[in-house]
């Protein structure tokens, strides 16, 4: 019988295995997969083609594993630069009542216009493709984190044992280093995991609004709009097993962060 | 023992152990056993304190009677309540009902309930206004008190309305959790007065606190806890002169470390007594300093202190009266509205400040998520013979917060404060959270670096044997509030 630790570790484990299988897969795939191939056009999904064949005759799943690649890095990298976004504005918002005053402006500014209005607008004026894309989700996914970290911030810099450093003659740096980072950075480690999901998600959707990446790449959100033409002539295969796919990749990363969070807090997960 | 004759008892508590599912590094669980062989009686009418240091399972004790425990404790042993076993169905019908709890802090109370009405919530039966009425009158809180709000109250009358909600509920035993922390002698002598009447109306009082004084006071037996073990359970008129009728050795030296009694063997303080008065500018110099919060009255207005190198003075007051605050703003945490704080004719500036605060709660002022080694880094402490003195032992440098206690965690805040740089050490409560063993222990360190070094001690207390004991002269806060 394993116990709680054990098995949130386990839990950790294969969430990460999973995701680089597809990862891996995207990346070293034949490319021979995904050329057009009429003899074999609108076939159901089969053993040879599980996820079947599109009007083209390209193997759905082909195409599948290769654009969960792509949104996976896209995501990636939006997240990262999200969260570095959150982090900075938190820290500056930490060191007078003016940069407090200012970056909370700007948090209630971002989260008070619709996101994905903003993000159409940034990823257009940005010149859409992929470059647009990872700039428009960066700049759209940092308020509530930064929200949340900069309210971690405000109650360090007021716990006791600050006081005690800053009479023991320790400087704002030293001050901001060992005690204030190492607060945040499990905070900061869970959240990125968890905006990940919400930035695939609206890739996906720009996408498939045709303001997000170009129709020649196999974007899940380029295949998902491009299936649904064929929906109503009965190829239901096209938008499902993507769709699917798509939703089963966001579960393993909200599962991941969630069980980090759990292993992670001293406070966390003590519970038997 | 003497109202019990023939009686079963209200609470019976046998052989009961406790302990904690607790990840240790990575992966592996361990259990950490808190609590172990643990008997005890209490019949109708009858008080029974248990004491002994904070971290020493008292309060778990509590939580266990009640059933209020976190979810990842596993509890052993026998739980009777009026001959019947305590299973977890009949604690949720019992507490609040026949059991009832008087809790640690007045936070405890609905801030935004009135007082009255949190009172009446508790009645069953009859008319609730009229009951409660009564139960006020009878503790002495003034008619109007029940339409106010627990923020309009002062600690005292806070204490109070907690106290009536006890009696209010018509609870068989009540568990009273440190009801008395730090309260001036008038409002303790009337809480302790309110556990007296509820015993002799009939009903069992377990008391739980780490105030051995107190406890005699109105304990027909004592309980005495040493790290979740009973030692002994001694009657409460065994505790005189040298504690020559107490059996367990842990509860001599307990009585024998009061300040009331022998305190610390071998530390005479009246032979270290300042020479005459150096007015060469030397010495912690507080002048006209004042504060107070928001709309609330001045806490203290020009307030003058002064404290010489190598003297320890004692500064006497209750909780509420501002001591803390002062305490804060002499060592740098707060500003003052007016004056200045000068140590030798120079006002401390951003580097490493000469006066250092001990503070109440050690708990607070560690960071949790550092190990014991990096907070004496922090403060550049590397003197390992003070350590050994403190009794600071090496494996704990390597822990965790959370894995040591109350007292062992002082420790290390003692050591913090007595860098090398240090001219001078405010104790503010210090010790009051802490064992009478661990206390002198403590004081017996301070005292020595003080003389060896020419630290001036500010020993801030609201226990005057105490300050008697460890200070030359001693001040009464109240007399240079100017309020």
């Amino acid at each position: 019988m394993l116990n709680l630790r054990q098995r949130t570790a386990v839990i950790i484990i294969l969430a990460i295995v999973l995701l680089s299988v597809i990862m891996l897969n995207g990346i070293f795939m034949d490319n021979d997969r995904l050329t057009v191939n009429l003899d074999s056009k609108n076939n159901a999904p089969s053993l040879n083609h599980l996820f079947g064949t599109d009007w083209l005759g390209r193997d759905m799943l082909a195409r599948t594993l290769k654009g969960l690649t792509m949104s996976m890095g896209v995501g990636l990298l939006a997240a990262f630069l999200s969260a570095w976004i959150a982090l900075m504005l938190s820290l500056l918002a930490s060191l007078n009542k003016t940069f407090d005053y200012m970056v909370t402006w700007l948090i209630d500014l971002i989260l008070s216009v619709p996101h994905i209005v903003l993000l159409i607008m940034i990823s257009f004026a940005f010149g859409g493709g992929f470059n647009g894309v990872v700039v428009g989700l960066a700049l759209t996914h940092w308020p509530s984190l930064a929200r949340l970290l900069r309210s971690e911030v405000l109650q360090i810099k007021s716990a006791e044992y600050v006081g005690v450093s800053q009479q023991l003659g320790k400087s704002k740096l030293w001050i901001l280093r060992h005690h204030i980072i190492p607060h945040l950075a499990p905070q900061l480690f869970v959240g990125f995991i968890l905006l990940f999901p919400h930035v695939i998600l609206h890739e996906a959707a720009i996408t498939f609004l045709g303001f997000g990446l170009s129709t020649d790449q196999p974007a899940i959100g380029v295949i998902l709009s491009e299936s649904m033409r064929y929906l109503s002539t009965g190829l239901w295969w096209l938008a499902f097993f993507p769709g699917l796919s798509l939703l089963l990749m966001v579960a393993l990363f909200d599962l991941l962060g969630k069980n980090i969070h759990k292993l992670g807090g001293p406070f966390q997960g003590q519970r038997g | 023992m003497k109202n019990s004759k023939g009686n079963e008892p209200l609470l019976e508590v046998k052989n009961l152990s406790l302990s904690f599912i607790q990840y240790k590094k990575g992966l592996r669980e361990t259990k950490l056993q808190v609590v172990r062989d643990l008997n005890m009686t209490i019949h109708k009418g009858e008080i029974v304190a248990v004491i002994g240091a904070s971290g020493s399972g008292k309060s778990l004790l509590a939580n266990a009677v009640l059933g209020i425990l976190p979810d990842h404790a596993l509890l052993d042993g026998t739980l009777n309540y009026k001959g019947e076993a305590l299973t977890s169905d009949r604690q949720r019908q019992l507490r609040g009902n026949q059991i009832s709890l008087i809790p640690q802090s007045v936070n405890a109370l609905d801030p935004l309930m009135k007082t009255g009405k949190q009172v009446q919530s508790v009645i069953r039966k009859g008319n609730k206004k009229k009951a409660q009425q009564s139960i006020f009158a009878e503790v002495g809180l003034p008619i109007g008190t029940a339409e106010k709000y627990p923020f309009e109250l002062s600690g005292g009358m806070a204490r109070r309305v907690l106290a009536s909600t006890a009696m209010a509920s018509g609870a068989d035993l009540i568990i009273a959790d440190e009801p008395t922390p730090g309260l001036d002698p008038k409002v303790l002598n009337e809480t302790v007065g309110y556990m007296k009447q509820l015993a002799l109306d009939g009903k069992g009082i377990m008391f739980i606190t780490h105030d051995i004084e107190t406890a005699l006071k109105i304990a027909d037996r004592v309980v005495v806890f040493k790290e979740g073990k009973t030692v002994e359970i001694a009657d409460a008129n065994n505790f005189t002169g040298n504690g020559e009728k107490l059996k367990h050795s842990f509860t001599k030296q307990l009585w024998n470390a009061m300040p009331q009694n022998a305190f610390i063997e071998g530390v005479n303080l009246q032979g270290r007594l300042p020479e005459s008065i150096e007015t060469d500018g030397q010495g912690l110099k507080v002048e006209r300093i004042s504060y107070h919060y928001g709309k609330n009255p001045y806490l203290f207005r020009d307030l003058e202190l002064y404290v010489k190198p190598g003297e320890a003075v004692g500064l006497h007051g209750y909780s509420g009266s501002g001591k803390s605050t002062m305490a804060q703003i002499i060592a740098g945490y707060l500003k003052s509205e007016t004056g200045r704080i000068s140590v030798n004719g120079k006002t401390a500036s951003g580097s490493k400040n000469p006066v250092q605060l001990v503070w109440q709660h050690p708990e607070k002022v560690i960071n949790p998520r550092w190990q014991m080694s990096k907070v004496l880094r922090e403060a550049g402490m590397t003197d390992n013979g003070l350590l050994g003195e403190l009794g600071i032992r090496q494996e704990w440098l390597s822990r965790w917060p959370s894995e040591l206690s109350g007292g062992e965690l002082q420790r290390f805040c003692v050591a913090r404060a007595l860098h090398k740089d240090t001219k001078y050490i405010i104790a503010d409560e210090m010790t009051t959270m802490l064992d009478p063993i661990t206390q002198a222990h403590l004081w017996q360190t301070i005292l020595r670096l003080a003389d060896e070094r020419n630290i001036g001690v500010l020993a801030i207390s609201h226990d005057y044997d105490l300050l008697k004991r460890v200070s030359n002269r001693m001040i009464n806060f109240n007399h240079i509030t100017n309020v």
